[in-house]
């Protein structure tokens, strides 16, 4: 069904169209294509896509943040049928680490968490260091997950990573995002309670076992 | 570099400059003419550049403080911020330079990409954060409503849980009591007595519990029945009579002879009315009256249960209805309250699409009311009832409305006809053969109402009216009805300046409303002996006023009501001009802040209880002005409140009248 309409999709997505976006997000979503489908093969794959444009000089930043603007406009369609999933008692806060500004992978991680019955509460791009300990304090969350999309991030990763276990050395931590595609994994490897999560699929994977 | 190159590059940047870059460029004469741009400027301004729009100004916004060219040039070198109109539609801000290069001056422009970058960062920022916003709001929303849903869940079952052991402890209470009245020391009874009334006290929080938490899950299932509401209030009353009796209370019942039907759930209206009754006797002293009366009001049926009791302060008004509300006022004799039973009215009555409000004034009483629409089917029937309703033929009409009428038509057959109705009613009518005649008699004449044919030989009905309207002051001028067998509509009619319109055959009930609901309007010209002189009326000044304002009122309804009871005529009386003054106010505010839907809302209420007491004249300029915006043919609504307060006030002294009588 994604299929079908996915070429639409991006180019309406790259030409600014969000009304066409939009129409195509709500048939989707009446035709009753599974949430995660739709975050997996529409959302995800455009915005890889839209990445490797901007990043093989096919289209400019604007064009970029314009497309993630869209995106991200689109994802409340969907929260009626996210937030609708019933509970389980668990919790995770969802965050980028400070100087982290794209907001859209970590949102989308924050709803995965909801659709498999935790509340997964998302604190936004760029969140400084204390306020996500004060919030982790206030929230007691099972889990931190913790989103990098720039590689150059990744020192505010490990400060972040340092922070957050002298304070909650208990706290289990997810770390992800297309930062790591570039390196890194030898950083999280020294922290014994962080796992890396490399898709969506992983993560679900990883909810479901607890 | 030599020449050659110089030139090449030279060349190359202006071609750049005309063709690729992202700058504004202009060359203009000394009185601004555009004599070249680049695509750029093209780009931005649209293809009217250089064909529609051709001079410098054209481009530029002007908030009133353009510099001159010649200003400009002076400091060319210094950036100067100025505002360009874009074929987008939204003016940019670029940084221009002004060159002279021999007689023409040249134009560049640039915009500030630093600027353009933080706008960016902030929109995306904010959009950002908007829609953070949003996700946190709809998990807030779902997280609320399954909450509501589980506290009334837990409400529910906690409620039908303890149910049966109060009930139990209820009964046995009662049963001791009962069989041991003779037998326990008085202390002891008193201590039965206390357990009896807590038991009871908690059975009905209880049931009033459950209710809550049924209706707050969406389960108010009403079984509708069509029923015929005076006798179902009557019956509701038996068992409270019993209640008030105890307390010395009196419960009186005013009611129409016959309502039309409404569909209720008559276990839940009975519970509507046992609650508003309830908490009647619970506020009122011994020795006082409580009122309960129904009516019809516009499409609804209207109940209202008022009392003598002590009124409810002004700023608990507003919070009444809400769940647990408790009140400074205190019950009469002790009895108690859950805080929930007007809550529970309150939806069961929103339920069948009806309203609940109160009236309170301390020290006086209060009055609940409440409204239940009528079923569609009887209102279609009572509309054709009252279309082809056969009133009463007065004969002596004329001595309650005297006029003096002139027919205007061409056929003599047709004025013979009209005369001769009119003359049924006791009117000795004038006539004339055309409007010129018409118009001749008028000015010789004192008529109060022309009967006035549409197509007339000379000058059609219409060009007449408005004649009419522009040489005489409305009040000055004779009322205008017009009869015709043309198509044409009540709304042409009263845009020529028509007071009313009827279409041939008339019959004789349809002049005889006309005559009342539009001969109470009529002023005479009484302002001058001579118009005093001239006026063949054989009342006094005094009495003919006194039966002006009355003819605002149909005397049909109102002497239904005084058959029915005086007294409650004149609380309705006492209700209408306490509450239509407030609500024209709140018209008056309804217009000014445009809000249309709130206009027709009180526009139709006022309809309503305008019919109620028969204020035709009222009531039929409130029909008109609904018709009038739904045909979109409205008059100011400046002139419609006005003319809304005039027979507000006619209204208003005719009921004075009766109430004094």
């Amino acid at each position: 069904m994604i299929e079908k309409h996915y070429d639409d999709y991006i180019s309406a997505l790259l030409a600014g169209n969000r009304a066409k976006c939009t129409s195509i997000v709500k048939e989707l979503i009446e035709q009753k294509v599974a949430v995660q489908d739709l975050y997996v093969n529409l959302f995800q794959t455009s915005m890889y896509e839209v990445g490797k444009l901007w990043e093989s000089n096919q289209i400019s930043v604007a064009v970029e943040h314009m497309a993630t603007a869209i995106t991200e406009g689109l994802l409340n369609l969907v929260y009626p049928l996210i937030f609708a999933a019933d509970h389980v008692g668990k919790s995770a806060i969802v965050s980028c680490v400070p100087k982290e500004y794209h907001q859209i992978g970590a949102k989308m991680v924050a709803d995965i968490f909801e659709l498999n019955g935790w509340d997964g509460y998302f604190l936004g791009a760029n969140t400084p260091e204390n306020e996500m300990l004060q919030i982790i304090e206030e929230k007691k969350p099972d889990l931190l997950a913790l989103s990098m999309s720039l590689y150059f991030s990744l020192r505010t990763m490990e400060q972040t990573l340092q922070a957050v276990q002298a304070t909650f050395p208990q706290l289990d931590i997810i770390a992800g995002g297309q930062g790591f595609l570039w390196g890194g994994l030898d950083v999280l490897a020294k922290y014994p309670q962080v796992n890396y999560v490399d898709s969506i699929v992983k993560l679900e994977k990883l909810i479901r076992n607890g | 570099m030599g020449d050659m190159g110089t030139l090449q590059l030279s060349d190359i940047i202006y071609q750049h400059l005309y063709q690729e870059a992202c700058l504004i460029f202009l060359c203009v004469d000394q009185k601004g003419e555009i004599l070249d741009v680049n695509q750029y400027a093209r780009d931005m301004v649209g293809p009217d550049l250089m064909t529609k729009i051709t001079n410098l100004y054209d481009v530029l916004i002007d908030f009133g403080n353009l510099p001159s060219l010649e200003e400009l040039l002076k400091d060319g070198r210094k950036p100067r911020m100025l505002n360009f109109n874009t074929v987008g539609g939204l003016p940019q801000t670029f940084y221009f330079h002004f060159y002279e290069h021999d007689s023409d001056i040249l134009v560049l422009g640039q915009q500030d990409n630093e600027e353009t970058e933080i706008l960016r960062k902030h929109l995306l920022d904010s959009n950002s954060e908007a829609n953070n916003l949003s996700r946190e709001l709809q998990k807030s929303n779902v997280q609320l409503a399954k909450l509501n849903e589980l506290k009334n869940h837990f409400l529910g079952m906690a409620a039908h849980d303890l149910r049966n052991p109060i009930s139990i402890i209820q009964q046995y209470s009662e049963f001791l009591l009962s069989e041991t009245e003779s037998k326990l020391a008085p202390e002891q009874l008193d201590l039965l007595s206390k357990i009896r009334n807590s038991s009871h006290f908690m059975l009905t929080l209880l049931n009033d519990l459950l209710d809550i938490s049924k209706i707050e899950s969406g389960k108010l299932d009403l079984e509708l029945h069509k029923t015929e509401i005076v006798s179902f209030i009557e019956k509701c009353l038996v068992g409270n009579r019993v209640l008030a009796s105890k307390k010395k209370i009196r419960i009186t019942y005013h009611h129409y002879e016959k309502l039309p039907l409404v569909r209720i759930d008559r276990t839940k209206i009975e519970q509507v009315l046992n609650n508003l009754l309830s908490n009647a006797i619970k506020y009122s002293l011994p020795q006082t009256t409580v009122q309960v009366s129904v009516f019809q009001s516009g499409d609804y049926v209207m109940v209202s249960v008022k009392d003598q009791g002590p009124g409810i302060p002004e700023n608990e008004v507003s919070t009444l209805f809400d769940a647990f509300h408790t009140s400074s006022v205190k019950s009469t004799a002790g009895e108690k309250s859950t805080g929930l039973g007007l809550t529970i009215v309150q939806k069961i009555v929103i339920g069948h699409q009806g309203k609940i409000w109160v009236d309170s004034h301390l020290g006086k009483g209060t009055t609940f009311f409440f409204t239940l629409p009528i079923l569609e089917e009887d209102l279609q029937k009572e509309k054709v009832y009252k279309s082809g309703a056969t009133l009463d033929i007065k004969s002596n009409l004329a001595e309650t409305i005297p006029l003096n009428i002139l027919v205007v038509d061409d056929e003599p057959d047709q004025v013979a006809l009209t005369s001769l109705l009119l003359g049924q009613l006791g009117y000795s009518p004038q006539s004339a053969g055309n409007a010129q005649q018409a118009l001749e008699k008028i000015n010789q004449h004192d008529y109060d109402l022309v009967f006035l044919d549409i197509q007339l030989p000379d000058i059609d009905g219409i060009t007449a009216a408005r004649h009419l309207n522009q040489h005489y002051p409305k009040h000055r001028r004779p009322r205008i009805v017009s009869i015709t067998g043309t198509n044409i509509s009540q709304d042409q009619c009263v845009q020529a300046g028509m007071d009313g319109c009827l279409r041939k055959p008339v019959a004789l009930e349809d002049l005889q409303s006309t005559i009342i609901e539009i001969g109470g309007g009529i002023r005479k010209p009484s302002d001058t002996p001579e118009a005093m002189a001239s006026e063949n009326v054989p009342s006094s000044p005094n009495e003919n006023q006194s039966l002006e304002k009355q003819s605002c009122l149909d005397q049909n309804t109102i002497n239904g009501f005084k058959s029915i009871d005086p007294e409650f005529l004149n609380e309705l009386i006492d209700m209408f001009m306490e509450q239509t003054p407030v609500l024209i106010q709140e018209l008056r505010n309804a217009i000014e802040y445009k809000d249309s839907e709130q206009v027709l809302h009180l526009v139709k209420q006022l309809q309503g209880s305008s019919s109620t007491l028969g204020a035709k004249p009222l009531a039929q300029w409130c029909v008109q002005h609904i018709e009038n915006q739904n045909t979109g043919n409205s008059i100011s609504e400046h002139d419609f409140i006005n003319q809304l307060e005039v027979l507000f006030g006619q209204t208003a002294e005719a009921l004075e009248q009766i109430r004094d009588k």
